[in-house]
């Protein structure tokens, strides 16, 4: 292997690392800034912004708390699959693609029930650690 | 050469060498014509060039393109990424679950605190206790929604904004009282809350609000050598605050009363409350008048407000509070649904006591959402509120009323109180109650009467009621255009509602008024006086209030002080059909301009929040 490849592969990993690492630690952080609900997480959290943003279509208060406490599940997995074999192998980035994904969709889901101004440290450190994942996936090629 | 274009060399003379095979076929060739002889250790040689019969025959180094599996770091990392996924599971789990309260009585105060300085109203109703908020998360929500609907506040999200409070340096200790009730005693510690009015709405600047700060420390709230505290109570899935257990505590330790029994309403909750909705209205209004305070405390639910539990102190507090009432009639009637029914009660009766003034007995009814007292036949001398001397008499039946009714929404405050003449709109009406059932007992909640009036009062909040609360009355759009020396005839849509009307006057002249509630055939209301139930106030065409005119419309005239447009805001506290007349002084009746009114009374204006009876000793 060339030089150039195994510091795409390290680097590989150490994005793929540090993604995973952003996407748990964002759990214990707030995702919102200011107003009702800066001071909460979890279920609380989800609970009081779908009350006072109403209801996303297809998206209840239950969704968004799942889709919620994936966001650091799939980091913490990222951190598995990346250890056991890679961040350059299949299922690491098939992991990358969905912690990307579904991070994106939860900040998504957020910004519209609570506005962009009001994303605080969590949603932001959620956001690093999915495109940290996603960009993991792409720097080494075979 | 770099290894990967030697590579490619090589592959490149394959590709000409012989004739076309596939990759397989090249390789087992290849291998086929390694040289059979071996190297001592058996290791695979490479003919030297120019010897052996085929130089240029070559072997392709096949390499994997991936390294072998690494360092011991990474099996470390996927370890902890295991265990942060069973974490994560874990948390998830168990929020799910329910584990809502705080795991200490000072970690609940502490989150109270936190909520406090985050500003966030809805984290602060989440660490009180849950029985004792019912729906405040919902009704904080509708509130905050509605504030942004009338632009009270920028966004519902931050009800707040604008307003910062920050809780600091708390030092707490937990005295347990109980098995799952504790007082928290704050040692020390500071609030301090500040306004920035460029962070708030347009609406609330122009209404005065202003840079402000102020501060308490915890040594300030001492009263009489009592340290502040908060009561904490578990809740079977953590600690909450309990603002009723805390009201009731302070009440007990200020009047150095006998110390309750902590969770006795709880353990007996089975024998408490009554048998059927109706059955607890009832035996409320008779546990009311007889002064029964025992039976009376039995029909709150203990996880509410623990009354049952306070009631040997609350006894005695309450022990030379007699009502003196009788009920002569009692009706209820409830509509049931699950585990919550509406209770209409209606009822009447009387008091026995007789005023200090020989004044008495008085009767009572419930009706129109309302606990009124009414003074039959009631005429007397003396000073009348809000003028400076003279005769009054007033209507033959003077009424005061204790009400908490959405029919108030607008209102300054939820709840009216006193009053002279505020006759019942609907008599037929009673007042509302709502019960709950717990286990197979009923029960009436305070929390939900007053949550549901709170939630209507909101719902029917709009502009006008805004405008007029924070002072901004002359902003609401005039009703029409007064013509001096014709009236106006118009209605109140509902009590405590403010109307504004323009009309043209010039400098030195001098107006004077009179709103007159009529009945549905347009005759004058029976019973009141012109004016009785308005506040007014003038302002200039440059939008500054004009001195002294809140008599306009009770024979006071008031001089313009120039030309222009002016306007006019008459604040109504009833509802129903009016006619409105302002004249020029010069021009008006005799008995529109400080003379007597037909009823031999002279017509004053009541106060904005009438609290007295009429000729009450301190009135």
């Amino acid at each position: 292997m060339d030089d150039e490849s195994r510091r795409r592969l390290l680097a590989a990993d150490l994005l793929a690392t540090a993604g995973g690492g952003g996407l748990v630690a964002s759990a214990f952080l707030h995702w919102v800034r200011s107003g009702p609900g800066n001071g909460l997480r979890g279920h609380d959290l989800v609970d009081t912004v779908v009350a006072l943003g109403g209801a996303l279509p297809g998206l209840s208060a239950a969704r968004l708390t799942a889709l919620w406490y994936l966001v650091p599940a799939l980091g913490a997995l990222a951190w598995l699959s990346v250890g056991l074999t890679g961040a350059h192998s299949l299922p690491s980035r098939a992991v990358a693609a969905t912690a990307g994904a579904t991070t994106g969709f939860a900040i998504v889901a957020f910004v519209q029930l609570a506005g962009f101004a009001a994303l605080g440290p969590g949603a932001l450190l959620a956001a690093a650690g999915g495109a940290a994942l996603l960009a993991s996936a792409f720097i080494y090629r075979t | 050469m770099t290894d990967s274009n030697r590579l490619r060399h090589k592959l490149d003379l394959m590709a000409v060498r012989g004739n076309r095979r596939g990759a397989a076929a090249v390789l087992q060739s290849a291998k086929d014509q390694v040289p059979a002889a071996r190297s001592a250790n058996g290791a695979g040689i490479m003919p030297p060039d120019g010897e052996g019969d085929r130089p240029d025959e070559l072997v392709v180094e096949i390499q994997s393109a991936t390294p072998r599996r690494r360092h011991a770091a990474w099996s470390i990392l996927a370890a902890a990424g295991a265990a942060a996924l069973a974490g994560v599971g874990a948390l998830a789990i168990t929020a799910l679950v329910g584990d809502g309260g705080a795991s200490s009585p000072e970690a609940a105060v502490q989150r109270l605190a936190d909520a406090v300085s985050a500003e966030d109203p809805l984290a602060a109703a989440g660490a009180l206790a849950p029985g004792e908020v019912r729906t405040l998360s919902r009704t904080l929500d509708a509130a905050g929604h509605r504030a942004a609907d009338l632009d009270l506040v920028a966004t519902a999200g931050a009800p707040l904004a604008g307003v910062d409070l920050d809780v600091r340096d708390l030092a707490l200790a937990t005295e347990d009282l109980a098995p799952g009730y504790a007082k928290v005693v704050v040692l020390d510690g500071s609030l301090t809350a500040e306004t920035n009015a460029a962070e708030m709405s347009d609406l609330l600047r122009r209404a005065g609000v202003h840079d402000s700060a102020a501060s308490v420390e915890a040594a300030e709230l001492r009263q009489r050598d009592i340290q502040p505290f908060l009561m904490a109570v578990e809740s079977g899935d953590g600690w909450y605050v309990s603002v009723a257990y805390t009201a009731l505590e302070y009440l007990r330790v200020l009047n150095d009363l006998p110390a309750p029994d902590y969770g006795s309403g709880l353990a007996a909750l089975s024998s408490l409350g009554a048998s059927s909705p109706e059955d607890a209205a009832r035996q409320m209004v008779s546990g009311v008048a007889d002064s029964d305070w025992d039976a009376v405390f039995s029909l709150i639910p203990p996880g509410e407000i623990a009354l049952y539990d306070y009631r040997e102190a609350l006894g005695e507090l309450l022990a030379d509070s007699d009502a003196g009432a009788t009920v002569d009639a009692l009706d209820a009637t409830a509509e049931i649904d699950g585990d919550t029914a509406v209770v209409e009660v209606r009822a009447s009766g009387s008091f026995e006591s007789v005023r200090d003034d020989g004044y008495g007995p008085t009767h009572w009814d419930l009706s129109d959402g309302c606990l009124r007292e009414y003074y039959p036949g009631y005429t007397e001398t003396g000073v009348a509120i809000g003028s400076d001397s003279g005769a009054v008499s007033y209507p033959t039946q003077a009424t005061n009323a204790f009400c908490i009714s959405p029919a108030y929404a607008g209102s300054p405050l939820l709840m009216f109180i006193g009053g002279t003449g505020t006759p019942s709109e609907d008599p037929e009406r009673g007042v509302e109650l709502t019960a709950v059932r717990i286990g197979d007992r009923w029960f009436l909640s305070p929390v939900s009467m007053a949550l549901e009036a709170v939630d209507a009062w909101v719902g029917g909040f709009d502009l006008r009621s805004l405008y007029s609360m924070l002072g901004l009355g002359r902003e609401i759009p005039p009703e029409t255009g007064l013509t001096l020396g014709e009236s106006y005839r118009g209605e109140v849509a509902s009590r405590w509602t403010t109307y504004t009307y323009s009309f043209d006057g010039n400098a030195g002249q001098e107006v004077v008024g009179r709103l007159t509630e009529l009945t549905g055939a347009d005759e004058p209301r029976e019973g009141t006086l012109p004016g009785a139930f308005t506040s007014a106030e003038l302002y200039a065409p440059d939008g500054s209030p004009v001195y002294d005119s809140y008599m306009v419309l009770a024979g006071s005239p008031v001089a313009l002080p120039e030309d222009g447009t002016y306007t006019l805001v008459v604040n109504a506290y009833f509802a129903g059909p009016y006619e409105l007349t302002l004249w020029d002084a010069d021009e008006a009746p005799g008995d529109a301009t400080g003379g007597a009114t037909a009823t031999g009374g002279v017509a004053t204006s009541v106060p904005a929040v009438p609290t007295t009876f009429p000729n009450a000793p301190d009135g």
